[in-house]
């Protein structure tokens, strides 16, 4: 509660210190100037992004494009000024983005594969109205152009819904790579993406289920969508549950339920229906509360 | 209309014209579309709601805030970005700002808002055959998450920082509760928040960065239950041992609190130009209690105690803690332009120790021939508990820039540890509940990609071998291969196509498992003219998993079989004709197999812009959805809508 009551504390005077700090800031001329003679739209565009709250010491036009004076004074020989793209381009912003380049130069496939910063993003703005980040598109729809087969699995009835104002791809996955399998993202307590949402399924309880214990929830779901009810990976409960609880020759995790579950009566091949704390219970040792 | 979906549309529409004054600085630009929605539903309306859940009223399609002034030395903010969508009638709505000054602060808050609702006709329904729907697990509920961080200084040599998370869920749902050898439906009112405060460091220097965060996460939760009106016969209509099994009255309140202090550290940094380290270490320490009431009366049977009883006043309280910790580190080496070589080393340990103690005072008991009646108090401790330690190595070799190829090699070694304690109070038939197990995963992997013109080609193929297995689904071998062709041909012409088959299996005497999936799609894109864009795409999903598994009535051996066929068929239409634009959608997704069922999707939009800066657009989508076998899961729906855009 005392490091509480600190830190409530330090949230409270940082917005103190904001008029002290203002006069640190310093404004630096804008080399576009000379680029919007010719370059007009693009220029008014790139001074919408942040890039552009950047450009106090920051970059401009140059940086990336370097020196342009030769390609003006030959009429906007297009030879004459840089154009980074592919892995140039991704080194390029790299050298400011440092703590993406830890990020971005492991485990990622799109790195290895040379995918760079430039197919996402849009560095001058987006011409698609305003997108978050500098993107080209929304991101549900920039990860289709490439990923086809994994943006039809929201296809599917049951499972995530990447509509207006939903989920997108980039809530689970980290783009730029991560410490988790398939770039997904790892919180603060160095667990996955679905507790971050569904956090009461976090658990851990006194009686856990599977969580934790001997998998994750793709253990038993399919996260982005799934043909069969609750994004499960069976259409039928008995056929999840079973698979794992028939402990035919021993040594595996997985208790034998008692022969009064019987399959024939519809009760018992609705396991959920008694089992309900399924994913973890504080009350029952059976997950019946 | 839903009322928390109205009021939450009107608040982000409110924010819009707040943040209009915006639109009078230089470099402000806004983009809002919001209209109104009506929504028609013929068939099951409860399957429509658990799909797709949009609802008649009012909806923020959009709105884009996005101020940049990169020469203000007075404002408290030069960079602002408000984004909002959804609310009203869509299910779900965010609402996101950035804001900061330089280099001297940066805020950023988010909120979301998603509607969850399931009520499905099948699922968890034992009385489905008497026609009885929905199911006994229905909900309508609420999540909220709201995040809050504050930086001072960012990108400083030190940067403090400070941030806040909410996430909430509430609101009722149905579910059931077995007692006295029937099971009854329950109303719940459910209440969970959970909340974190953090705060830290983030820091650079010219080779190193990284961050130091200490948060404290704390989770209230309440469950208060009833019996839900008429609900009192339970499931079961027949007698046990002659008498009807009822319920009367029962009232459950459980209430859980936990804390949770979490310790983050990360660094990221270089020796050298050519050698990189990542590493991060977290720690957290759940602790949490839970206290649990409940009273109930009626007609019930207890086979445990032998007796019939007419009530149950029964108390618990149960403790859990759960410490745990993830270590990491990552040398990557650079040694040469083309050649990079990351090595990485992971640790995780977690812990549970959790503690129950259950109170039950059975009344008014009578044992099965009627006779001995008495209070039978019985007193419960149970202890429950497992350590679960995971290490992995791994490798992996890049080679890139040579010609127009890129190759890569990884290789990996996984264990894993787990040791459970034997859970008394959970034992009906032993074995298969607590043990130690021990399980090694060799991974080995390799790909290569091509980049020639406008085609892009990569296949990549990984091969995982396991020693044992801890369930019965794991597997001993598995492999997984894919490939991708991304080729554009000038600017009209763009042809994706990707496949991916993984193949899981266990041949172990007693297990035999073995699964299957094969997916492939294809996209084409033509582009004849820059205005126009025609798309159409298939989809093929086939899964197939079978697994022996022993029937409980008689503990026979059967085949558990589940198969999954589904193809999409996918066409699209845009084309702007200033002033008008038009978007047309169509796809079908077809499931064969173990549930066949059949999801067509039509969507249609057009728009006219009236000035540069004012438009409108109407829109119109159709769902109908059919099952193969439950025809009253079967729904059609269409949505209209009106919308006005504005744009400066």
């Amino acid at each position: 509660m005392r490091h509480l009551i600190r830190t409530l504390a330090i949230v409270a005077l940082l917005p103190l210190c904001l008029p002290a700090v203002a006069a640190i800031a310093q404004d630096s001329a804008d080399a576009s100037e000379d680029c919007a003679a010719c370059h007009e739209e693009v220029v008014a565009a790139f001074k919408t992004t942040i890039h552009a709250v950047a450009a106090r010491g920051g970059p401009s036009c140059v940086t990336c494009h370097t020196d342009g004076y030769r390609h003006m004074e030959e009429g906007g020989d297009v030879s004459l000024i840089a154009v980074p793209k592919g892995v140039d381009a991704e080194q390029l912003c790299l050298q400011c983005h440092k703590a993406i380049r830890t990020m971005f130069s492991v485990r990622s496939v799109h790195s290895d594969t040379a995918v760079s910063c430039v197919d996402c993003h849009s560095i001058h703005g987006s011409t698609l109205g305003l997108q978050e980040k500098m993107l080209a598109k929304p991101t549900a729809e920039l990860c289709a152009t490439c990923h086809p087969a994994a943006a039809n699995s929201f296809r599917r009835p049951f499972g995530h819904e990447m509509e207006i104002a939903g989920l997108d791809c980039a809530s689970c996955h980290n783009p730029h790579a991560g410490a988790g399998i398939d770039s997904l993202k790892v919180d603060r307590s160095g667990e996955g993406p679905c507790v971050s949402c569904h956090a009461e399924k976090r658990g851990p309880f006194v009686f856990p289920h599977v969580s934790n214990v001997v998998g994750d929830c793709m253990k038993c779901h399919q996260p982005h969508g799934s043909s069969n009810p609750n994004a499960l990976i069976r259409s039928q409960v008995y056929q999840l549950c079973l698979e794992c609880h028939s402990p035919i020759e021993g040594g595996t995790l997985g208790s034998q339920p008692p022969s009064f579950h019987d399959l024939y009566s519809p009760r018992y091949r609705n396991c959920t229906t008694c089992h309900v704390a399924i994913h973890g219970s504080n009350l029952s040792p059976q997950l019946l509360k | 209309m839903n009322t928390r979906r109205v009021s939450l549309a009107a608040v982000a529409l409110a924010l819009a014209v707040l943040v209009s004054p915006f639109a009078e600085a230089q470099s402000t630009s806004i983009d809002l579309e919001a209209g109104y929605q009506w929504v028609s539903v013929t068939g099951n309306e409860d399957m429509y709601r658990t799909q797709i859940d949009q609802e008649t009223g009012l909806v923020l399609r959009g709105f884009s805030l996005n101020f940049v002034d990169p020469t203000s030395g007075t404002s408290i903010a030069d960079n602002i970005r408000i984004d909002a969508a959804g609310f009203g009638g869509n299910p779900d709505g965010s609402f996101r700002l950035f804001m900061g000054r330089g280099r001297e602060y940066r805020f950023r808050l988010s909120y979301s808002q998603y509607v969850n609702f399931s009520a499905l006709p099948a699922f968890a329904n034992p009385l489905l055959d008497e026609g009885v729907t929905p199911g006994q697990h229905v909900w309508d509920r609420d999540r909220h998450v709201l995040e809050a961080e504050f930086q001072l200084y960012p990108d400083s040599v030190v940067t403090p920082v400070v941030g806040y998370r909410w996430n909430q869920i509430k609101g009722p749902r149905q579910t059931t509760y077995f007692v006295g050898q029937d099971e009854f439906r329950l109303d719940s009112e459910l209440r969970e928040n959970e909340q974190e405060i953090y705060g830290g460091i983030f820091f650079a220097t010219s080779r190193w960065s990284g961050t130091l965060l200490q948060g404290w996460r704390t989770f209230d939760g309440r469950d208060d239950l009833e019996i839900a009106p008429g609900a009192g016969a339970g499931n079961n209509l027949e007698t046990v041992l002659g008498t009807d099994v009822s319920l009367d009255d029962l009232t459950r309140s459980v209430h859980t609190e936990a804390e949770t202090p979490v310790t983050t550290a990360t660094v990221r940094g270089r020796f050298s130009e050519a050698i990189r380290l990542t590493a991060s270490y977290v720690r957290a320490d759940y602790d949490g209690e839970t206290g649990a009431s409940e009273l109930l009366s009626g007609s019930l049977v207890s086979f445990r105690l032998g007796r019939f009883f007419s009530g149950l006043d029964q108390s618990i309280s149960s403790r859990t803690e759960s410490p745990s910790w993830r270590g990491e580190a990552r040398l990557e080496f650079d040694l040469s332009p083309e050649v990079r070589l990351d090595l990485g080393y992971e640790a995780r340990d977690r812990e549970l120790e959790g503690w129950a103690l259950i109170s039950s005072l059975y009344l008014d008991t009578l044992n099965f021939s009627g006779a001995d009646p008495q209070d039978i108090s019985q007193l419960v401790e149970t202890h429950n508990g497992y350590e679960r330690e995971d290490e992995v190595a791994s490798a992996r070799l890049n080679l890139r820039g040579i010609g127009p190829f890129i190759f890569w090699l990884e290789g990996a070694m996984r264990s894993s540890d787990l040791d459970l304690s034997e859970d008394v109070a959970e034992i009906v038939i032993p074995s298969g509940q607590q043990g130690e197990f021990n399980r090694d995963v060799d991974v080995y992997g390799a790909g290569a990609a091509i980049l020639i013109g406008g085609a892009r080609v990569s296949v990549d193929l990984v091969s995982e071998s396991a020693d044992d297995i801890v369930v019965r689904t794991d597997f001993e071998e598995r492999t997984r291969m894919r490939g991708r062709l991304d080729w554009a041909f000038t600017k009209w012409l763009r042809l994706l196509a990707t496949g991916e088959r993984i193949s899981s299996s266990n041949g172990d005497l007693g297990v035999g498992y073995d699964a299957d999936t094969d997916h492939v799609a294809f996209d084409l894109e033509l582009t004849p003219v820059e205005t126009m864009t025609l798309r159409v795409a298939y989809d093929d999903y086939d899964t197939d998993t079978s697994v022996p598994i022993r029937v409980p009535q008689d503990f026979s051996i059967a085949t558990s079989e589940h198969h999954e066929n589904g193809q999409l068929m996918e066409a699209g239409f845009r084309w702007q004709f200033e002033p008008f634009d038009i978007d047309l959608g169509y796809s079908d997704f077809e499931n064969t197999g173990s549930f066949g069922f059949d999801l067509t999707r039509n969507f249609a939009r057009f728009g006219i812009d009236f000035t540069k800066a004012v438009g409108a657009a109407l829109e119109w989508e159709y769902n109908k959805y059919t099952e193969d076998v439950l025809q009253l899961a079967n729904f059609t729906a269409n949505r209209f809508g009106v919308f006005l855009r504005w744009h400066r």
